[in-house]
């Protein structure tokens, strides 16, 4: 280990908390300088790419040679912010990631769009919405009951209804989106004319826990390939573009360059002191 | 803030080219904090290495332009 001038307090802990929390390491160090600039560049650089990945660009997939997530490699060193992707990949069932699985009932807010039998009744719904599988051991049967407010043309009316056990589709539990989208066909009837039976599509979302979103897998198992089936991986593409690529770029390099900041939390900078490169080119002024 | 000045710009009609500038300032920054102590010695560095960077990056995009020109 090479002598340095700068006084590292305790440098194995100070790299493990400069991987845990870029910055934090050399925060514990009291280099308040580089503590600033590394935790400001480094967390700033990948919580940009999350962002302009719509936070679908870390996630950790290793089952099959052509899924593997090579990116997260990097992704990794970046530290606390990046590990729960290994815990939503390696830590959660199978079922999770289900579609239209729903083992217990649950209440949530729902928002989304009922597209009726009349015209009449179209329009936006928004309410409370209860999910619970329609009979006991089979939970990928769900039904919902959903009590709300319908925006029609004539103005709002409140609603209560039921989706038909099996006539929809509602997302896993555990996706790379805070919004899990739910449909089905909904029958229901209005507080002003409770004698008219409604009918139509409904289509809409919940909303899905931070602890089920944040760095969760993108799916990328395809059912059939003939039929044109959709993945996670494939939407997420088509809808993000180049700004996929864009997020796992910046959130690559964050990691890679809290490698470098967990490096001088553990030895010094490489420069130190008087074996500063260049120093002679650079001399310091003589008193007067 | 900063992250969501980006988001509208990557959704925006702005070239992805100047997502480049942010990174160049972010590497030149950490790198030049992993070799040296002072602040001012690790700012100054850093301005050099992200000028040094963006040298070389808009050498290559001159040669590349200069080849592809009349394709």
């Amino acid at each position: 280990m090479p002598q340095t001038r700068v006084p590292l307090k305790d440098p194995m802990f100070s790299a493990l908390l400069a991987f845990l929390v870029p910055g934090l390491g050399h925060f514990y160090q009291r280099r308040m300088f580089k503590a600033v600039l590394y935790a400001v560049c480094i967390l700033g650089t990948f919580f940009t790419g999350m962002r302009i990945g719509h936070g679908q660009v870390v996630y950790f997939n290793w089952q099959s040679t052509e899924n593997r997530t090579y990116a997260y490699l990097c992704q990794f060193w970046v530290g606390l912010p990046a590990l729960p992707a290994l815990a939503q990949a390696e830590l959660r069932s199978s079922r999770a990631f289900d579609v239209n699985y729903m083992p217990k009932p649950m209440t949530s807010q729902f928002a989304g769009k009922l597209t009726a039998e009349t015209s009449d009744f179209d329009g936006p719904i928004a309410g409370s919405i209860t999910l619970r599988p329609h009979e006991l051991n089979m939970p990928h049967l769900w039904t919902g009951k959903l009590s709300g407010e319908l925006q029609t043309a004539k103005g709002p009316v409140k609603i209560e209804g039921d989706v038909t056990p099996g006539s929809g589709s509602l997302d896993p539990e555990v996706a790379p989106s805070e919004k899990r989208r739910l449909s089905g066909t909904f029958e229901g009837r209005t507080s002003e004319q409770p004698d008219v039976v409604i009918r139509g599509g409904l289509e809409g979302h919940i909303p899905r826990p931070i602890w089920n979103s944040y760095e969760a897998p993108l799916r990328d198992l395809r059912v059939n390939d003939f039929a044109g089936d959709q993945t996670d991986l494939d939407r997420a593409h088509f809808l993000l573009g180049s700004r996929f690529e864009l997020g796992v770029v910046f959130t690559m390099i964050a990691g890679l360059l809290n490698i470098l900041a967990i490096y001088d939390a553990l030895e010094g900078p490489a420069y130190d002191g008087e074996e500063e490169e260049g120093a002679a080119a650079e001399p310091t002024p003589a008193p007067a | 803030m900063w992250s969501d000045l980006f988001l509208a710009a990557a959704e925006g009609p702005l070239p992805r080219i100047w997502f480049a500038v942010p990174l160049i300032v972010v590497i030149s920054l950490v790198y030049s904090a992993s070799r040296y102590e002072a602040p001012d010695r690790i700012l100054r560095r850093a301005g050099r290495l992200s000028l040094t960077i963006g040298g070389f990056m808009l050498g290559v995009l001159a040669l590349l332009v200069a080849l592809s020109h009349g394709l």
